[in-house]
């Protein structure tokens, strides 16, 4: 049976899929039916009646509505009747009776669904002289979102988005008749972490931005396609700008990344881009004071600071440390700056060399969105990356695949079937063990000796027996698993579950950072080039020495902590760029003050540049051109949308400046003038690269292949991972991890969205009662090493024994308690 | 527009909810309309907290909960008189003379005719119905769930006292 069939439409006959909707089939043949319910993205509904048309029936004609009538073989329609007509314009004039037509004052007005076919299908005039209904015009439904029920037209697009992608039915349509309106549940606060795509999919001007709005008529708008990059998924973004400023973000359609969805981080935490507190001129440190400097004056005395300490101390008493943040361009540079003209591969990034992380990401952001079973391991997608989250719910959801979560903590992917499983910090061996042994079991396979004692559950079964019969797995390990004291032993004892489960190939990394994957593929690692290539691999050196016309050193640098606590060593001068150690960890500022000399590239004056001798202010990335790569391999390009604030300079510019002037006999190589220029000689450094150009990368991107680099992942014992003692007064186990709505500085600088983080620690109900704490009462976390104080938030998905201290908190960076334990540390907890 | 009050309710009507619940648990979407009856039969309206209960009950979603309170007018989520009751107002009883009904049982009530409302004792509240399909038996109105009619003004004040 063919798929294709032949319907009529107004005497036409079209070819049409067979069971598609008949809106679907008539846009294809050039008949835009119109619409306000329906939306490609959500599942028919048929509650506008906006889109009715007549159908020859076996009763004679009938009107029913286009977005829910599948079609098939020799229907017959009618759009342009008399009667179709009619009943089209009947319900735009009803839909108009109540609307308050506000369009002068309207943020919608000019992009409007009502307006463009009020103009196209309406009636010209209205029967009705009574007066309109009165809602709620101005009612927040949360700090982003405000709804304007007068102007709603009860399509339902945004109630369905939250229910069908989201999973989170957070608005509903309360009321009947002509009291209907759309709200929340009393007293509840809309916070869904993508509740801001459904002013994108409101079709009137019902939901604005609130951080957005009266600031712009849609009509006098720029639009530049961006790409998010607040984590390392890469979302589409279209940033809107007027005057050279960004006004809003709002999604761009890739089906291959973000579908047509950005979570409200990306949509609305911009703030920093225009925050008081960006730099704007460069700073040196004159009598011991940060003062204004000129460009000129700045480049000039960051080169005499590097050459004194290369001619005093030699290369390798000076380190660059690069950004996961920051595009490809500028790692790049900074690595072919260190490594060509100082003479060092003391080059790293905070994520780079000590992760253990898979380098190539995930297979594929696809793959998340077909799978027939998920597995999370030491990740919080709905945190760290709340549009994958939504991919992974849906599959949870709308093709049963069952979900393995491995997390310390209860996360929201736990609502759904399947197992789960919460090993505290340190038993994560144990427990992988054990799956790796029951896989084993279950494919047939001999336990080797060292396996023989793991003790294997139903649970522990159950999970092990569902990876081996599945066919398409997402696999997924995240940062908490591949971070500090323990990860090297974790991270073997998950890659052997997975590899005796037959699904070796597919054990993907969840990189939260916008570039993680594009500064390991620039070679911003102490001891790999471009390419992921070996820095021992001659041939490789070979290449790129001829590209860069210098010598590269063959010994492997120090890492990101290897050189800040050189600091107080061999470490003489460190160039950073877009990092922020003392932040951190504030003991680090003693290390970095014991430096000759220290460079800060940054948006902002962070703890780490008020010590520095040299401050270069950069420009953002929506500011200056830049390509990402995101966790799923994509190169995209950012492009300019925004002019640069003060005398900020791209990244890449700057570096470009000092180099030159660092070794003029050098630059002929460091000729390039663009940032798409920059780009293509990447392209001949790094091999997954080859071919792509600012050009080839379109509004899609480009992915390198998976395959493109050769991973060999193997069944083998590894070193037991003794945890961090027990011991009074340290009784509980640290657990750390990313929150979407953290305090970190580009987030922060979006200030009116401060009321959203929540800044606390978290302990189980029980613990809390233990110690006779209530829910905000202040509490102290103390290590070995030091001591925060936070208030309390109690949350039973907090395993009993645990605290649990997320990420960037302002004012109490985690990273403060880490001891040589790192973040698996044990802690005291007491009312402060 | 829902209430900002919460319930107060007696220990007695506490344990019934608590069974209620525990028969009702993890009943699902289905179960939702037959619940709700039989809280609001124990409280007389429903407050968020309680609307909540029995979202988490079931299993469903709390704005579901919502959506169908506000839907149907014969749930409360607004506090109401222990008793209720519904005068029709519908052109039949119109003609039977139902305007004088209306206003002694409003005099009675301490209530304004217009709209109806809740005595200050919060015995009683008063409603006015379109057509409650008795029209034959005009001027009609029900005391909670008992029809009657032909009522007559006179009949008020023993109507009223009648009721425990």
């Amino acid at each position: 049976m063919s798929d294709w069939i032949t319907i009529t439409i107004d005497g036409k006959e079209i070819q049409a899929r067979r069971g598609e909707l008949l809106t679907e089939a008539a846009a294809r043949a050039g008949i835009h039916i119109p619409v306000f319910c329906s939306h490609p993205k959500l599942d028919p509904l048929g509650a506008c009646r906006m889109c009715l048309v007549e159908m020859e029936g076996r009763r004679g004609k009938m009107l029913v509505t286009a977005c829910t009538t599948p079609v098939n073989d020799g229907m017959v329609f009618y759009y342009n009747s008399e009667r179709a007509r009619d009943a089209r314009q009947g319900t735009l004039e009803v839909i108009l009776a109540n609307h308050p037509l506000d369009c002068p004052i309207c943020d919608k007005g000019g992009e409007c669904d009502l307006q463009d076919q009020a103009m196209e299908h309406g009636p010209g005039k209205s029967h009705y002289w009574e007066p309109k209904r009165h809602k709620e015009k101005n009612y927040p439904l949360s700090d982003l979102i405000v709804l304007d029920q007068e102007r709603c037209i009860l399509c339902w697009r945004c109630i369905r988005y939250l229910d069908e992608w989201e999973d989170k039915p957070q608005l509903g349509l309360f009321h009947r008749g002509s009291d209907s309106v759309i709200d929340k549940f009393p007293g509840t606060e809309l916070d869904a972490y993508t509740s801001g795509n459904i002013i994108d999919l409101c079709p009137v001007g019902a939901l604005t931005n609130r951080l957005a709005r009266f600031q712009f008529r849609p009509w006098v708008l720029e639009h530049t396609n961006s790409i998010c990059t607040h984590c390392g998924m890469g979302c589409n973004l279209r940033i809107d700008t007027r005057d050279f400023r960004v006004r809003r973000n709002v999604a761009r359609e890739n089906m291959a990344v973000n579908d047509a969805w950005i979570c409200d981080k990306g949509r609305f935490a911009n703030g920093f881009l225009f925050s008081e507190k960006r730099l704007t001129q460069p700073l040196a440190r004159i009598d011991g004071e940060l003062q204004p400097i000129s460009w000129p004056e700045a480049i000039q005395r960051v080169v005499e600071g590097l050459k004194g300490v290369v001619e005093k101390e030699g290369p390798g008493a000076v380190g660059g440390i690069g950004s996961a943040k920051l595009s490809n361009e500028a790692n790049y540079l900074l690595g072919k700056f260190m490594r060509a003209l100082v003479g060092t591969n003391n080059i790293d990034f905070r994520e780079g060399s000590a992760l253990k992380a898979e380098r190539r990401g995930v297979t594929s952001l696809q793959d998340a969105r077909d799978a027939d079973l998920i597995v999370i391991m030491g990740a919080d997608p709905s945190e760290e990356m709340p549009v994958l989250a939504n991919f992974l719910k849906r599959a949870a959801r709308r093709r049963n695949a069952p979900v393995i979560v491995i997390h310390p903590r209860r996360i929201e992917l736990t609502k759904y079937p399947g197992v789960h499983f919460h090993p505290l910090p340190g038993d994560e061996p144990a427990l992988f063990d054990a799956l790796t042994k029951a896989a084993l079991q279950a494919r047939g396979q001999a336990v080797p000796n060292w396996l023989a004692d793991a003790e294997v559950s139903d649970e522990v079964k159950e999970a092990a027996t569902l990876l081996v019969n599945a066919q398409n797995p997402f696999i997924i390990y995240g940062t908490d698993y591949a971070w500090g004291y323990g990860s090297a032993s974790i991270v073997q004892a998950l890659t052997n579950w997975i590899v005796a489960s037959g699904h070796g190939d597919r054990l993907g990394f969840l990189h939260s950072q916008a570039n993680a994957v594009g500064a390991a593929d620039v070679g911003l690692l102490p001891d790999m080039l471009p390419g992921h290539q070996r820095l021992a691999d001659e041939l490789a050196r070979m290449e790129l020495e001829k590209l860069w016309g210098s010598k590269i050193p063959t010994q492997p640098g120090l890492g990101y902590s290897g050189m800040i606590a050189s600091a107080l060593g061999r470490i003489k001068a460190l160039y950073i760029m877009g990092a922020d150690p003392v932040g951190e960890k504030s003991s680090y500022a003693e290390k970095l003050e014991a430096l000759d000399f220290l460079v800060v590239q940054d948006l902002f004056l962070t703890e780490t540049a008020k010590l520095a001798d040299v401050v270069l202010p950069a420009a953002s990335y929506v500011e200056s051109n830049g390509t990402f790569t995101n966790t799923e391999r994509r190169v995209q390009a950012a492009a300019q949308a925004a002019r640069a604030v003060g005398d900020s300079l791209p990244d890449w510019a700057i570096l470009m400046h000092i180099a030159r002037r660092y070794a003029p006999d050098q630059a002929d190589f460091w000729r390039t003038s663009s940032a798409p220029a920059v780009f293509a000689e990447i392209t001949r450094a790094v091999p997954q690269y080859a071919g792509m150009s600012w050009e080839s990368l379109g509004e899609r991107g480009q992915p390198w292949a998976w395959d493109a680099l050769e991973v060999t992942r193997e069944l083998a014992p590894y070193a037991k991972l003794e945890p961090a003692p027990l011991e009074k007064p340290f009784t509980f186990r640290l657990i750390t991890g990313n929150l979407l709505w953290d305090e970190g500085n580009t987030f922060a600088a979006t200030e009116r969205m401060a009321n959203l983080g929540h800044k606390a620690a978290w302990l189980h109900p029980d613990d809390a009662a233990g110690l006779d704490l209530r829910e905000g009462d202040l509490i102290a976390v103390r290590s070995r090493e030091a001591s925060l104080e936070l208030p309390l938030h109690i949350s039973s998905r907090i395993q009993p024994g645990t605290v649990f201290v997320p990420f960037s908190l302002k004012d109490a960076p985690v990273g403060e308690l880490f001891d040589e334990f790192g973040p698996r540390t044990t802690v005291a907890v007491y009312r402060a | 527009m829902t209430s900002d009050q919460t319930l107060a309710l007696e220990p007695d009507q506490e344990r019934a909810l608590q069974t209620l619940m525990r028969r009702y648990r993890g009943r699902g979407q289905s179960a939702l309309l037959p619940m709700l009856h039989e809280v609001q039969a124990i409280t007389g309206w429903v407050d968020e907290p309680t609307a909540r209960a029995v979202a988490h009950t079931l299993g469903i979603p709390e704005i579901e909960v919502h959506n169908v309170l506000t839907f149907y007018t014969l749930f409360y989520t607004e506090p109401v008189g222990k008793r209720v009751i519904r005068v029709c107002n519908d052109i039949a009883c119109v003609l039977a003379g139902n305007g004088e009904l209306i206003q002694r049982l409003a005099e009675e009530l301490g209530v304004d005719p217009e709209t109806g409302g809740t005595s200050a004792d919060s015995r009683f509240t008063l409603e006015l119905h379109p057509c409650l399909g008795h029209c034959e038996r005009a001027p009609f109105l029900m005391l909670d769930e008992e029809p009657m009619g032909p009522v007559a003004p006179d009949q008020v004040p023993d109507l009223l006292g009648g009721v425990s």
